[in-house]
């Protein structure tokens, strides 16, 4: 097997450095300006995404299949893209319970009836603002909970 | 052995403005967040690509100094456009600084996202200061490109913190000590070594 290293120097390494630029704090200020002023069409794209992923839980009896899960999994990545513009406290942690969630269900057969609901109704809750970050923190260690229980049913299912 | 960047003085100031940089996202919103953090860090020149399809393109046609990636397309793993590009042998776009922007990853995409080349991977939500970090990170680092049979991409073994306490004799060959031989003839002149390190005129 050939492996080859080599030292390259980029255009960023010979750039970066040149005189003419600008203060790094002004960098950071001036993008978190510009990603302010895209804060309103984030949020209209979280809310729609959390009534979509809504919609598709909307049975709490019916297990989603497996290429919905997927797609909710993938919703909950675009929201959480949308969060950089954003600044709802809790919504990111909720959102990171919910892709463990549905990461667990993707990796399992069983399903716990509503087992999705829980975790949607808290994203909505998140969003408007309406709880604390101590009711937050509980509220998604629930989630986390639930998420161990069916990792556990699903170890339990496989046991001769 | 590379050279914590930490052990240099961080700069104060940055010009990214001759930097072309490519932002890949299928989500429009997503290429804007990426495109509006870039634009604010003074890269006047940003590309987008909403599909790995189109930044395939366009990086076979431009020289492309950065690329932002999410690492969740539509058509495929932003990972297996980061490895695509890495094995491609364009040069200079092969060896470019690439920052794969990632949420909650699934087992498989973990390993993915090590593997693929990229030169760091950055959690969702991005934030300017971090992303800016990385940048400095890997615009002074001297990390060397490593192409394998099973690997294109930044020596991942950047973090070297000395030889594992479990593996004493180490796992490079950087690790192992090096054996110096005696002498074989008398040392320099000061003249001699003068005449090694100082550049001489040369006319023709």
């Amino acid at each position: 097997m050939t492996v080859i290293i080599r030292k390259i120097r980029t255009a960023l390494q010979r750039e970066y450095l040149k005189s003419g630029g600008i203060q790094i704090q002004v960098a950071i200020d001036q993008a978190e300006e510009n990603l302010g002023s895209l804060a309103e069409q984030c949020l209209d794209q979280i809310d729609e995404t959390i009534d979509l992923i809504a919609e598709m839980t909307a049975d709490p009896r019916r297990r989603p299949s497996t290429s919905e899960l997927l797609r909710i999994h993938a919703l909950v990545n675009v929201m959480l893209g949308a969060c950089a513009a954003t600044n709802t406290p809790g919504l990111v942690d909720t959102l990171y319970a919910l892709a463990r969630l549905v990461a667990g269900l993707l990796a399992t057969d069983t399903w716990l009836d509503g087992a999705l609901t829980p975790a949607v109704n808290l994203l909505r809750l998140v969003r408007r603002g309406v709880l604390g970050p101590d009711e937050i923190e509980v509220l998604v260690g629930g989630i986390d909970q639930c998420t161990d229980r069916i990792s556990r049913l699903d170890h339990l299912a496989i046991e001769p | 052995m590379v050279t914590p960047p930490s052990s240099q003085p961080p700069p104060s100031r940055i010009n990214l403005r001759s930097i072309k940089a490519l932002c890949i996202d299928d989500n429009a919103q997503g290429l804007d967040i990426l495109s509006q953090t870039l634009l604010g860090f003074g890269v006047d020149r940003v590309i987008r690509a909403q599909s790995a399809e189109e930044a395939r393109a366009i990086l076979k046609k431009e020289i492309i100094d950065l690329v932002l990636c999410d690492a969740q397309l539509a058509d495929e793993s932003g990972n297996d456009v980061v490895r695509w590009l890495r094995r491609s042998q364009m040069e200079p776009n092969c060896h470019a600084p690439i920052f794969v922007v990632m949420g909650h990853a699934l087992k498989p995409e973990v390993i993915n996202a090590r593997d693929c080349g990229s030169s760091f991977v950055i959690t969702k939500p991005l934030s300017p200061a971090v992303l800016m970090q990385r940048i400095l990170w890997v615009a002074a680092a001297d990390r060397a490109f490593v192409e394998a049979e099973n690997y294109a991409g930044p020596d991942r073994r950047f973090k070297f913190e000395g030889v594992p306490a479990d593996v004493p004799e180490g796992r490079r060959m950087s690790d192992k000590g090096a054996n110096l031989g005696q002498p074989t003839g008398a040392n320099m002149s000061q003249e001699e070594l003068d005449g090694m390190v100082k550049p001489q005129k040369l006319s023709l």
